[in-house]
């Protein structure tokens, strides 16, 4: 049986813009948290989120290629070409239909189509930029990085909200496993600070809103813990077939096991107890690991 | 290229500003060479000197979304709608100043109209 590894890392994050910076941020536990700087939120209860402090997306992009990236392909990008200069890979032209690409995404393009809907039904434009279908559509980032390096694999996007990463991980897992591609770029990208994103999210009630310090806004399974926080960034990882990996002597970070994925199929926003059972159980099995033998677990907080 | 021009559902009252559109300018400055040179280098981010007048999109590296995106930029610049028969046979600097030129001065386009619809122009004068 094929064996899959992680032979290339990055992210770009409100805490760091690489993987060096980023994992020193979390050793330190510095948040990332800060009032929003991409449009005026005054008006909104919810008033912070974690966004990329200082970005200029011309120091990345040339200006023409930026008309065509909505932010979270740009983040899809910046992540990915940190995931390939980590991994040290150069992929043979013949090797190129075993590359891929899985980029996870809950919104897709939401600053793009933000903008355009504010034209078009405030400032009452008739037509919108010939560019905002391709630059919203979700699976933009994947494609995108697909033309950056000229993967000509398998090229998906997920998007199943907070989990759209952790499935295109798992997914890219299964391709390479089952034959399907030697090396996948995986991961996820986001970029939902927009107006209209924000108000949605106030309206599920689920958001904390900081007051006083935003920096401590986010604080999952404290006894006063207020909600989650909204941001944007990306995190890109390179799978790697191993014995891929061992020909190139590629340093391997971690080894990808086992996957599991489930439906709840009960509540929209609800988790039951059963589905989450399941899965877990689905990817020890593949991975043929105990449950006693698990390190870490990995709860998504909100 | 059909549909590139939304149409607003009337539920929502908004009326697109059609009627500003199609008003027959005269052109008397005649630079709309120039003009079309100076929109196709701002919207490719392209360097001055570039663009020509004998310059192909292709060899601009204009693809067919540039090229709306261009022809949006026109209608915007000269406050026109290009005939889709005119934005379909626009694959050069000379096609859309020749193009450009013959709506804002109301002259025929039934060769271009023909062109679009994959015949040829003399079969078209024919019938």
């Amino acid at each position: 049986m094929r064996r899959v590894v992680i032979t290339g890392m990055g992210v770009i994050a409100s805490t760091g813009k690489d993987v060096e910076s980023f994992f020193s941020a979390l050793l330190s536990g510095r948040s990332g948290i800060a009032r929003i700087s991409q449009f005026d939120p005054s008006a909104l209860t919810v008033q912070i989120a974690a966004e990329i402090p200082a970005y200029t997306p011309t120091d990345y992009f040339p200006a023409k290629r930026l008309e065509m990236l909505d932010r979270f392909s740009q983040f899809a990008l910046i992540a990915a070409r940190e995931a390939m200069q980590s991994s040290g890979l150069e992929v043979r032209e013949e090797e190129r239909t075993h590359f891929g690409v899985v980029v996870g995404s809950g919104m897709g393009g939401a600053q793009t189509l933000d903008q355009g809907y504010l034209n078009l039904y405030a400032k009452q434009a008739t037509r919108l930029h010939p560019f905002t279908i391709p630059k919203v559509m979700h699976n933009a980032g994947a494609s995108q990085i697909c033309m950056e390096y000229s993967a000509q694999g398998p090229s998906l996007a997920t998007s199943t909200a907070c989990s759209s990463a952790g499935h295109a991980i798992g997914q890219a897992f299964h391709l390479i496993k089952f034959g399907m591609a030697d090396m996948m770029l995986a991961g996820g990208a986001d970029a939902p600070i927009t107006y209209g994103m924000l108000r949605s999210w106030e309206s599920v009630r689920v958001l904390a809103t900081g007051n006083g310090d935003p920096r401590r806004a986010c604080r999952p399974f404290s006894a006063d813990r207020e909600g989650m926080v909204m941001g944007e960034g990306s995190a890109i990882l390179l799978l790697e077939e191993l014995e891929h990996a061992r020909r190139r002597g590629a340093t391997i970070y971690a080894e990808v096991s086992g996957y599991g994925l489930t439906a709840d199929a009960s509540h929209i926003t609800q988790p039951s107890v059963d589905g989450p059972v399941r899965a877990i159980r689905m990817a020890l099995n593949e991975g043929g690991v105990n449950p006693e033998e698990v390190d870490y677990i990995n709860a998504h907080g909100t | 290229m059909r549909g590139r021009v939304a149409t607003l559902p009337g539920h929502l009252g908004v009326s697109a500003p059609h009627t500003k559109r199609g008003v027959k300018r005269s052109v008397t400055d005649n630079n709309i060479g120039e003009k079309v040179i100076a929109i196709i280098m701002r919207e490719q981010h392209l360097e001055p000197g570039v663009v020509k007048l004998d310059s192909s999109f292709a060899e601009l590296g204009i693809d067919s979304l540039d090229a709306v995106n261009i022809l949006f930029a026109m209608e915007e610049e000269f406050k026109i709608d290009i005939p889709d028969a005119i934005a379909q046979n626009m694959k050069s600097v000379s096609q859309a100043v020749d193009g450009l030129t013959r709506v804002l001065e109301g002259k025929d386009i039934s060769d271009l109209v023909a062109m679009a619809k994959g015949e040829s122009p003399a079969a078209s004068s024919a019938s």
